[in-house]
């Protein structure tokens, strides 16, 4: 219960510590640069978790199934297509960030497995991920400020979610690491889907109030 | 011993040999961006063959050792090929540089030790994976996208060091071997006995500049002397 309490509470608070500190330090291209060095923050720190869980064993050999391998792993290459990739590829991989950018806290609210390590008695890989998370919102609310997503982009999201699964499922049948896929694995994906259109939902109301505004700027 | 290493190692050969001429002749006269093409296709195949490799080692040991890591030297060499084939960028050169005397080190440090081995799926694996980065380096060289300079030797000396630093500091941090610089590896571990581990990843270090500056200085003054016998071939010409 308090994982997942800290898991929305830093999910919720990072980006407004972000969101404040953009405002306050209103600059030029500012939110670029932010997202750039978010993107490279949340690249390293996926990296030093994958470290960290390695760190445990003996010999850095990890057993199949406790590689950390979630959405999250996904998401990190995604939001580095998007943001180092300036021309139409590019833009369909912002897409897909920012609509899946829900599921990493989704997933872990439905299975604890994506961030728990028995051995991680000091929880760092599994404050890494929460962490993750928060930088992951931070990044799809900066770049849906600064970027139009293309119409195509719930399409896009649903197929890097589907690739993902299939991805899992394969991990799950070739690695021999849990149970064949669960109900409880079904639901969450349900759920990452309707995530996808809800996120959707509050983008094209967000720029809806930001048309409006414009338009009338009383 | 034959079958288990000379004819893999003769097939490999022979298919390098076979994808440096085909592609070199073909596309003689080809853009710049045309003659990157065959460069993508295998950036694509090693990422697959990568993929590959880290899903069946781990469904068939059931762990994911270290040296599988998609960060050990021989990986770093694909990960390099982005940043020239795709764009240019001012990483462009020392990315080609750092795919060419890397990629024939890795090859020889490969072949140096398979005869141990017997054939296996992962071991066709390999020699695809090392035979696909020595092509890609010699067809660099025929295709005439690089070009020696002396002055190429520093920066690829100091992504090479830079690249020991880091599979130094990683080895030590998680406690096992990352590639051929971890304190357990077996390619290097003549060196480490004899220096010690962190001393002999600094030797290894010399080493490397050593073979930069040979390499690109031997080039270089072939290269002078090549031009200074045209120049005197034309003023007797003339």
């Amino acid at each position: 219960m308090l994982d997942i309490l800290s898991l929305i509470l830093i999910s919720i608070f990072f980006p407004v510590i972000v969101l404040v500190g953009r405002k306050l330090f209103n600059r030029e291209h500012l939110t670029r640069k932010l997202i750039v060095g978010l993107t490279i923050l949340f690249l390293a720190m996926e990296l030093l978790r994958f470290f960290v869980v390695a760190s445990y064993y003996e010999g850095a050999i990890i057993p199949s199934q406790d590689v950390p391998y979630s959405f999250i792993t996904l998401s990190c290459i995604i939001c580095l297509f998007a943001v180092f990739n300036k021309n139409k590829v590019g833009n369909i991989f912002k897409g897909a960030f920012c609509l899946t950018s829900l599921i990493p806290i989704i997933w872990a609210l439905f299975d604890n497995s994506v961030y728990t390590n028995a051995l991680d008695t000091n929880a760092v890989a599994k404050a890494l991920y929460f962490l993750e998370c928060g930088t992951v919102l931070s990044i799809a609310i900066l770049i849906m400020f600064d970027f139009k997503l293309s119409p195509f982009a719930n399409l896009w999201a649903s197929i890097a979610l589907i690739i993902f699964a299939v991805l899992d499922c394969l991990v799950i049948t070739f690695w021999e690491t849990k149970e064949a896929i669960t109900l409880m694995w079904g639901i969450a994906l349900i759920v990452c889907l309707i995530s996808i259109g809800a996120v959707y939902g509050i983008y094209l109301l967000e720029l809806h109030f930001k048309n409006k505004k414009q338009n009338n700027p009383r | 011993m034959v079958l288990n290493y000379i004819v893999p190692l003769v097939i490999t050969l022979v298919l390098v040999a076979l994808f440096v001429t085909l592609c070199t002749i073909f596309l003689k006269n080809a853009s710049e961006e045309k003659k990157m093409l065959p460069i993508k296709i295998v950036f694509f195949v090693l990422v697959a063959l990568e993929f590959f490799k880290i899903f069946y080692l781990i469904s068939t040991t059931g762990k994911y050792e270290p040296s599988r890591y998609p960060i050990v030297f021989c990986s770093m060499i694909m990960f390099a090929y982005p940043l020239f084939c795709f764009k240019k960028t001012r990483y462009s050169e020392v990315a080609k540089s750092f795919s060419i005397i890397p990629a024939f080190i890795i090859f020889a440090l490969f072949v140096a030790v398979q005869w141990q081995f017997n054939m296996s799926l992962i071991q066709g694996h390999s020699y695809l994976y090392h035979g696909a980065m020595l092509a890609v380096a010699i067809y660099l060289l025929t295709s005439k996208l690089y070009t020696f300079e002396f002055k190429k030797c520093f920066p690829l000396f100091a992504v090479l060091s830079g690249y020991i630093l880091f599979s130094t500091v990683l080895s030590l941090f998680i406690g096992g071997d990352i590639s051929y610089f971890g304190p357990n590896s077996s390619y290097l571990a003549i060196i480490y006995d004899n220096f010690g581990y962190v001393v002999g990843n600094c030797f290894v270090v010399i080493l490397f500049f050593i073979l930069c500056v040979a390499v690109y200085g031997i080039i270089a003054l072939c290269q002078r002397k090549r031009n200074k016998n045209k120049i005197k071939e034309e003023l007797q010409n003339a």
